[in-house]
């Protein structure tokens, strides 16, 4: 069931400019991406919660990158890679190959190994190409 | 020696039986792979373009025979089994049944041994099999 929501006219036509910027027809199309990307977020954290449990023990990156909810989140496509780097912001963790996976970038010089220097690479990479963390 | 980590125990099921204690708290800088070559400090991947470190030279991969590259080139080389010897350093190699390459562990001084569970603790414990996964395939064991 649909809810109604009064808006002045100024918050109206503020939304209808940013649903332009973004190639949409109207405020109704703008709120239901919106809505359809918090649900993206929902689904990636839960994916990412369960991912960590599942392999906090591993230390094999590949096998860690082989769990189900890790290849899902990749499956996500490009829409995941900001929330992938604003996780890595959060907190370090093995997501490299999945940035790889999704991207082809590989902006990390091989042999460096340390997760604090390569989570900064991929996050200087993200603000190098337009992704806002 | 009862080390009281029960996440631990849930993952390796032969932990707590063989006996295990705590040595440092959990870190995702590091791996069992690097701990065991005595590096704290990054994170060895097994393959070097996505930003992992692997030796230099050594064959890069998931499976055994990358790991054993890694540590030969490192001065191991595969010996018989684990037991220890003097005037011989030995780690402790793990593969499980889908041919990954999983944990590394090396002995202590005093004859107990010593890992870093993933992005977990690193633990001392008991024996070698202590920290076998519950999918462990075969162990080798290298010598320096």
């Amino acid at each position: 069931m649909g809810q109604t929501l009064a808006i002045s006219d100024e918050l109206h036509a503020r939304l209808e400019a940013a649903a332009r910027r973004r190639g949409l027809e109207s405020v109704e199309q703008l709120l239901e991406a919106w809505q359809a990307n918090e649900e993206q977020i929902a689904r990636f954290e839960r994916l990412a919660r369960l991912w960590k449990q599942e392999t906090a023990h591993l230390s094999n990156v590949a096998k860690k990158a082989l769990h189900p909810a890790y290849q899902e989140i990749i499956g996500m496509g490009e829409r995941v890679v900001p929330m992938l780097l604003a996780e890595l912001k959060r907190e370090p963790d093995d997501w490299f190959w999945a940035l790889h996976a999704i991207t082809g970038a590989s902006p990390v010089p091989a042999e460096r190994g340390s997760l604090r220097a390569m989570t900064d690479t991929w996050l200087q990479w993200g603000a190098a190409n337009g992704y806002r963390v | 020696m009862t080390g009281d980590l029960p996440h631990l125990e849930q993952v390796f099921p032969h932990l707590a039986a063989a006996g295990y204690r705590p040595k440092s708290p959990r870190s995702s800088l590091y791996n069992c792979i690097a701990y065991a070559a005595g590096d704290e400090t990054r994170k060895w991947g097994g393959f070097r373009e996505i930003g992992y470190h692997w030796p230099d030279g050594a064959m890069e991969g998931h499976g055994l025979d990358a790991l054993i590259s890694a540590f030969e080139h490192l001065g191991y080389s595969v010996c018989d089994d684990e037991s220890l010897e003097q005037g011989f350093e030995k780690i402790a190699l793990y593969l499980d049944k889908d041919g990954f390459w999983t944990h590394a562990a090396k002995p202590c001084e005093d004859g107990q041994w010593t890992s870093k569970l993933g992005d977990l603790e690193d633990i001392i414990h008991s024996t070698p099999q202590a920290v076998a996964g519950p999918d462990l395939h075969e162990t080798k064991a290298s010598s320096r």
